[in-house]
């Protein structure tokens, strides 16, 4: 669980956010939205401690003022833009159990039975001897993953996990990050696809200006009428045969 | 789409050290005087003679020599590729030899018997270097190519410091052109026994922090969600990358491209992977500068051709080709 409180952040003089504050629940998938700009990456990282400057309180699992070998073991982060290492798919994975090395810093058999395990999950293990600069930016993505989920932390922020992944990817991540979320995880992801993060998050958080617009359960974001206000698009709610809803978007009529 | 899979890391070790056994025993055995290496030693277990005197004070010093500084640069050159997050760095190309050659001048000029710190003043000034270019890099966002940009001004300011020094001190001028060249002839134990002590130590601490390595080559924001601590890290590896370089400059003068062709090629060949790499540095580095000390020796003996020319005829052309290659995939991307 992270238990944030009158948060605030930037780029050295200028102000992104300005003074949030929310929870991400154990057991609940949150998909941050909002439309460019609105400080949803900056959020990620000022709860990841990679930000300077940051004021407010920021509680994780209940403590505040982590060393970073402390938070990486409570906490996995996922940025938005990754390099491609010469490195395999196993090696990266591997990597993920980083935090929870002694000295000497040599990974156990435990850690590799760990990440073999978390290229299974997301489906890379035929990959795993594969050089990432060889991987479809699919691929390379659930390696990346892979990597978050063998970290083994209470919580996962994840920045745009989705991008550059065909649908059926989306919805198999989407469906693999629930699954997460049930075994108790508390997951945060900054999603673009409107529509995805409404039908597939827990809860929605919408952020305009370094400010919420709203922050609740898909439903009731949607009643709001703030995405419509964040976005300056029309938004419908269509009722799917069989139950569950789909939404659409348009400009608004001139 | 046609995947990489990683080579059989064993084979390449192997082949490794056999083309390093070979090599460093041709080392031993080639030269002008004819003796075989059977000759020499058992000269030297016969209590000693013009033989043994061939192979204790010029041929192993020698072979020691360009193996040490081979070994040293290719491995700071492969620390400097990932710190810089740029395949064309290496120690020579960024300045970092430069700057250690500036200090050894220096040293020679203002302490002409203090031989025994060169490797000090030497790794001093590559550490400077490396601070200087790994500043710029950080700080200005430079690009790949505008970073080799930095490290040629680097490079041009710090060898007008030494002609400045060679000018100012004439003394400190003998041998210089041989150091500015980059050579093994002359080298002798005095001076390459705490060179060796301190490549050792630094080749040590880099094997130490091969999985620090891979942890930032996946870039700062993710290595600091690892728990790792970037700053600390990054300058611990860049102090070995310097002294490397330093130690190697320090006695064999300004040999450039061993840091850019071997980790380079081996990156390409068996990927980037610190665990691989390192070894695998220390292993083809080692081998690299001592085939073609080898070869310079006897390509027009009894006259000797400085190493340092032949890496340079080799290593430009590669250096361009790398540039090329930069090019074509930004144009791609």
């Amino acid at each position: 669980m992270i238990e944030i409180q009158n948060l605030c952040a930037g780029y050295g003089e200028t102000a992104v956010l300005q003074g949030l504050s929310l929870c991400l629940a154990d057991g609940c998938l949150t998909a941050i939205v909002g439309p460019n700009g609105s400080g949803k990456s900056t959020l990620l990282k000022a709860v990841a401690g990679l930000l300077p400057g940051v004021r407010g309180q920021v509680r994780v699992d209940g403590t505040q003022g982590l060393s970073s070998q402390q938070l990486a073991l409570r906490l996995a982060y996922l940025p938005q833009s990754r390099p491609v290492p010469a490195i395999t798919a196993r090696s990266l994975v591997l990597h993920g159990r980083f935090p929870h090395l002694g000295y000497p810093r040599r990974y156990t058999a435990e850690d590799r039975r760990i990440a073999e395990a978390a290229l299974e999950r997301f489906g890379v293990l035929p990959l795993a001897d594969a050089f990432l600069d060889s991987l479809s930016g699919g691929e390379r993505q659930k390696v990346y993953l892979a990597m978050a989920f063998a970290q083994d932390a209470q919580n996962l922020l994840l920045d745009e996990p989705t991008a550059g992944l065909d649908i059926r990817c989306q919805l198999e991540l989407m469906q693999a990050l629930g699954q997460l979320a049930a075994q108790g995880r508390a997951l945060a992801v900054v999603l673009h696809d409107l529509d995805l993060a409404l039908q597939a998050c827990h809860r929605v958080l919408l952020l305009s200006q370094g400010r919420i617009l709203a922050y609740g359960t898909p439903e009731e974001v949607y009643r709001s009428g703030m995405l419509a206000r964040a976005f300056g698009v029309q938004v419908e709610r269509l009722s799917l045969p069989g139950g569950g809803a789909a939404y659409a978007f348009r400009l608004p009529s001139p | 789409m046609g995947r990489r899979k990683r080579p059989g890391a064993p084979l390449l070790f192997a082949l490794g050290a056999v083309v390093l056994l070979l090599s460093a025993s041709w080392s031993l055995c080639a030269g002008v005087s004819g003796y075989s290496l059977w000759d020499m030693l058992s000269s030297l277990l016969s209590g000693g003679g013009t033989a043994a005197h061939i192979l204790l004070y010029v041929r192993l010093p020698r072979t020691l020599a360009a193996l040490a500084a081979g070994a040293g640069l290719a491995v700071s050159g492969a620390i400097i590729q990932t710190v810089l997050a740029n395949p064309m760095a290496g120690p020579s190309i960024v300045g970092v030899n430069a700057g250690a050659g500036f200090a050894v001048a220096l040293c020679l000029a203002l302490f002409p018997t203090g031989a025994a710190f060169l490797p000090l003043a030497a790794f001093a000034g590559a550490l400077g270097a490396m601070l200087l270019i790994s500043f710029v890099a950080r700080k200005t966002w430079a690009s790949k190519t505008t970073l080799i940009l930095a490290g040629v001004a680097i490079n041009a300011l710090l060898g007008s410091a030494s002609d400045a020094v060679f000018t100012l001190w004439p003394d400190a001028l003998l041998g210089a052109s041989a150091f500015k060249i980059g050579s093994f002839a002359g080298v002798n134990l005095r001076t390459l026994l705490p060179a060796v002590a301190l490549i050792v130590l630094a080749l040590a601490l880099a094997l130490c922090l091969g999985n620090e390595m891979d942890i930032l080559a996946l870039g700062d924001d993710t290595a600091r969600s690892l728990g790792l601590p970037v700053s600390r890290t990054r300058f611990l590896l860049l102090l070995c990358a310097a002294a490397l370089a330093g130690a190697s400059v320090s006695f064999a003068g300004l040999v450039g491209f061993v840091g850019l062709i071997v980790p380079h090629a081996l990156r390409l060949a068996a990927g980037g992977e610190s665990r691989r790499l390192l070894p695998l540095s220390i292993l083809y580095g080692a081998s690299f500068t001592l085939l073609c000390d080898t070869a310079c020796r006897l390509l027009f003996a009894p006259y000797e051709f400085p190493v340092g020319i032949a890496l340079s005829f080799l290593g430009t052309p590669f250096f361009l080709w790398l540039l090329l290659r930069n090019r074509r995939r930004r144009a791609h991307d």
